[in-house]
């Protein structure tokens, strides 16, 4: 990665954070419960520093993975979960599996000429493998063009597409390779993947 | 305007709170908790505006924001908290007070505790 692009990023995001922490504070209560707030937000402070540091050592880790998986282990200690920690529970899982397909569409989208459309994520229950991808659809897209400008590709609307012969030819062999490259990412059993092509479909 | 609305109940509450002490020092607390109330729902909807903005700002920036939804929400447990504990004190029960702040602190514990766990964990994974 680019210094000057990762220490930018960096920069934006601890700004904004303050920015948004400054805002935060302003709706505290000013009693005793500010320090335990704080305690919090200082939390999320060190994280924010710390994380990009990580990922310069390509170091494989993933917040909201770490975080449900403690969330899990705590609550579920044989006493019936009640509604707080099942709000909870559904929130952290919303966000995995957000977070999951938001990468899987960067993983996609960088490897390969296609638009991903749709993707659908579900994740195993059992104990021993909790978190881990059971089921992974995705429904892929033409990109417009190779043009650099994504932010104008996004904007398009598809209409219609002059595909090249050799591309149709081997877009079965495209994915094929795909999945391999998404099963290997993410240790996800191959045969657990489907991928669909919704711009063949239209035009057969 | 609405704050001459909040302000007026205010004063008014406090008027007839500080007649009502003489008379029937019970009613005094009803009124607080009544003036409490109704304030509340009245800023209601000008919180979930800000909070709605706090939260689309949020979203533009790369870091997880789910916790940072989890700081709001934070946020409104120590108000409610807050809002409890003073009135027990109003009513001259300390004690209660305490039990209820001691509630809220529990419950904050319980949403801080994974990210704790998880902010340690990366920190001993980078270190050598």
């Amino acid at each position: 990665m680019n210094i000057i692009t990762f220490l930018s990023s960096w920069l934006k995001d601890i700004v904004i954070l303050f920015i948004l922490i400054s805002i935060a504070e302003l709706a505290m209560p000013n009693g005793n419960m500010k320090k335990y707030i704080n305690m919090v937000i200082g939390l999320l402070i060190i994280f924010t520093i710390v994380s990009p540091f990580a990922k310069l050592i390509k170091m494989d880790f993933n917040l909201d993975k770490a975080v449900f998986n403690y969330s899990r282990s705590s609550n579920s200690n044989g006493e019936p979960k009640n509604n707080f920690y099942a709000e909870q529970e559904k929130q952290i899982e919303k966000v995995y599996k957000e977070k999951i397909c938001r990468e899987v569409t960067a993983l996609i989208e960088d490897n390969t000429d296609h638009k991903v459309l749709d993707i659908k994520v579900d994740i195993l229950n059992t104990e021993e493998h909790y978190g881990e991808i059971d089921n992974l659809n995705i429904i892929l897209g033409n990109k417009e063009n190779s043009s650099k400008d994504k932010i104008s590709i996004d904007n398009i609307v598809p209409v219609e597409i002059n595909k090249n012969q050799n591309h149709k030819k081997t877009s079965e062999d495209d994915f094929e390779s795909l999945k391999e490259l998404i099963g290997n990412s993410y240790s996800v059993n191959k045969d657990k993947i489907n991928i669909k092509n919704n711009e063949k479909r239209k035009d057969e | 305007m609405d704050i001459f609305k909040v302000v007026g109940i205010g004063i008014i509450a406090t008027i007839a709170i500080v007649i009502l002490k003489n008379v029937k020092s019970e009613f005094a607390l009803y009124i607080s908790l009544i003036t409490g109330v109704i304030i509340f729902t009245m800023i209601l909807g000008e919180l979930s505006y800000v909070i709605e903005t706090l939260n689309t700002l949020a979203r533009r920036v790369n870091i997880e924001f789910a916790y940072f939804s989890t700081i709001l929400r934070i946020i409104g447990m120590a108000y409610i908290v807050e809002f409890g504990a003073q009135l027990s004190r109003d009513a001259g029960e300390e004690g209660i007070a305490m039990k209820i702040e001691l509630g809220g602190k529990v419950m904050i514990m319980v949403l801080a505790i994974p990210i704790l766990l998880a902010l340690m964990e990366l920190i001993i994974k980078i270190l050598p």
